[in-house]
């Protein structure tokens, strides 16, 4: 097998030194958990393997990536983004790659991004810091309704413009009516706080026992050890049964391919965070894990000029967040349902 | 026959144990938070210029036994430090006739050209625009706050001085409810992150001290989709 074609058909760098050992038998160097593409797919570690790799694939492969990658008059460039392609294509669930195999899939997105755009843009990759559990505190008493939170957040987080898709929702609930959110209305526009109205913000609470993750079919979605619910949306196949799931209108579906104006693509980006993503997977509220992940509080948090809203390490005891849960009078949504969300309301 | 069925029993339960998600043995979520933070060690920010903070105007002190920062008054305040016109008290200056303030004195004795700049760029407009809406008359006016005799200062209710950086200890003194929530968090902003070093915004940093209630406004975003959506349902 010459270098080149090893190349087509291997997936992450693994795969090359992998190929070494002898393909005709099982290959018993391999743990499930570094295999990344098709071995996550097929994982079953037949002898056929090989074969049935190079036949899936061959029919897979758009007829432009063949004719792209192997004629010799397209550009340097065109190749290159179409192997980039192609093994984006069949990389596996970022969940369980190895730390090697998640910085070579941000390498790639980065790489592809400045092929397509001229513009560089800067991916992490960045895992969960020890010791941290991340969580959430929403002051009722405090907010006024100025919805600059939710400006933050499209900006930090790429969200398509044209749909003007938010993560955050800002509630206007009449006094007297309790929290219900089906007399709340989302989309006023007077001057706020409205004589007699409350306001509440809503988005993803980052539950601890979070139902959206136990449904998704192909385990896109998952709770990370800091506690923060992710999605991959390479391997979100869209099928919204997380939306379904729920309990708090938590999740966005991408109903068409999100789209920022060049100058105003925030560069700094987290592959589970505000990448740019595609048409037809979900989104949500990451506690912007670019910022949180770096020891920053989220934007909505920075943006709010009422400070109603806290941001912190549940597991510092001498964190503003443990003080409130343990001081201030704190209720959850939904509570009875075990959901166990990370995001506390609280009123002065 | 029977031992056999005893091993699949003692094995199955063994298994059943090892599969559960060791982060339910806790129970509930306070019960891991309060389990897993007794061994809990700081997060430092490692990157700092990730911080859009000016940690020069950190001020490093801290309010005793709540370790975080606050940012720097005096460098925020147009024309302090005060006394580059405010040279002498404000009584000296009325019994003087004064009605308003120089460093010298209306006359100009003893002023040198260089001396100019240090009251004129700021005398024409200095403090028009300040109208006190903060309390009633009866509770406060600007001496209150303001040390007349040292305009450098800010002055407790007791005639202690206060620095300008320092000012939150001027607003504890009435308002020591919202002051026990800001030291602790539950009030106001944090600054840098959620990580260490801590910075917190002051109360002047939010409310202007002369006119301190949070103002009406339009907020600053429509979803006209979201209505359009809702309208078609
Ligand atoms: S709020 Fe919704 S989307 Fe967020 S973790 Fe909970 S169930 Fe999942
Ligand atoms: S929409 Fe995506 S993340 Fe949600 S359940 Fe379906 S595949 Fe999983």
């Amino acid at each position: 097998m010459g270098n080149n074609i090893k190349k087509w058909f291997s997936i992450g760098s693994k795969r090359v030194v992998n190929e070494s050992c002898d393909s005709d038998k099982p290959c018993s160097c391999k743990s499930e958990k570094t295999n990344d593409g098709f071995d996550q797919v097929l994982n079953a570690q037949t002898d056929r393997r090989n074969a049935i790799q190079k036949l899936t694939a061959g029919l897979l492969i758009g007829a432009g990536a063949v004719s792209s990658s192997c004629s010799v008059s397209k550009s340097d460039e065109a190749k290159e983004q179409s192997d980039l392609d192609w093994e984006e294509y069949f990389k596996g669930n970022y969940k369980l790659m190895t730390d090697e195999e998640k910085q070579n899939t941000v390498d790639r997105l980065t790489r592809s991004y400045e092929l397509r755009t001229g513009k560089k843009i800067n991916m992490s990759a960045a895992g969960p810091i020890d010791d941290v559990l991340y969580g959430y505190a929403f002051n009722i008493s405090k907010c006024q309704g100025y919805m600059d939170c939710i400006n933050a957040c499209v900006e930090e987080n790429n969200q398509d413009r044209e749909s003007q898709m938010q993560y955050i929702r800002i509630h206007e609930i009449e006094k007297g009516s309790g929290i219900e959110f089906k007399n709340g209305d989302d989309t006023y526009y007077h001057e706020v706080p409205a004589a007699n109205h409350f306001y509440i913000g809503t988005q993803c609470f980052h539950c601890d026992n979070p139902p959206c993750v136990e449904v998704c079919p192909v385990q896109a979605t998952w709770k990370e050890k800091d506690g923060i619910v992710v999605i991959d949306y390479d391997w979100c196949i869209g099928c919204r049964y997380c939306m379904a799931a729920c309990p708090y209108d938590g999740r966005r579906f991408n109903w068409k391919t999100p789209e920022v104006p060049e100058e105003e693509v925030n560069k700094n980006q987290h592959y589970l965070g505000n990448r740019l993503r595609k048409q037809g997977v979900m989104e949500k509220c990451t506690f912007c894990i670019q910022r949180s992940r770096n020891g920053k509080n989220p934007a909505c948090v920075e943006a709010c000029p009422t400070g109603a809203r806290v941001f912190g390490n549940l597991l510092d005891p001498n964190s503003d967040i443990r003080w409130i849960i343990e001081n201030k009078k704190v209720f959850r949504l939904k509570e009875e349902l075990g959901t166990e969300p990370k995001f506390w309301y609280y009123m002065d | 026959m029977q031992r056999f069925l005893y091993i699949i029993i003692i094995l199955t339960t063994l298994f059943s144990c090892k599969t559960e998600d060791p982060e339910k043995e806790y129970g509930s979520l306070h019960k891991r938070i309060e389990h897993k933070s007794e061994h809990y060690k700081p997060f430092y920010v490692q990157n700092n210029s990730e911080i859009e903070y000016d940690t020069v105007q950190v001020a490093l002190d801290t309010v005793a036994a709540h370790h975080f920062g606050i940012p720097k008054r005096t460098s925020m305040v147009d024309s302090y430090p005060c006394n580059k016109c405010h040279a002498v008290s404000i009584d000296e200056l009325k019994s003087k006739g004064g009605n308003f303030v120089t460093p010298k004195d209306k006359a100009h004795e003893g002023v040198t050209a260089k001396d100019c700049k240090s009251c004129h760029e700021y005398l024409k407009k200095s403090h028009w625009n300040i109208s006190l809406n903060h309390a009633d008359d009866n509770a406060m006016n600007c001496a209150t706050c303001h040390n007349q005799d040292e305009m450098n200062n800010l002055s407790s209710l007791t005639n202690k001085n206060i620095n300008f950086n320092n000012s939150y200890q001027i607003c504890s003194q009435c308002h020591s409810t919202q002051f026990n929530e800001w030291k602790n968090g539950a009030h106001g902003k944090q600054l840098t992150g959620w990580g260490e070093p801590k910075v917190r915004q002051t109360c002047v940093g939010c409310h202007n001290p002369h006119d301190p209630a949070i103002k009406h406004r339009w907020p600053s975003r429509l979803n006209t989709q979201m209505i359009e959506q809702r309208d078609l349902e």
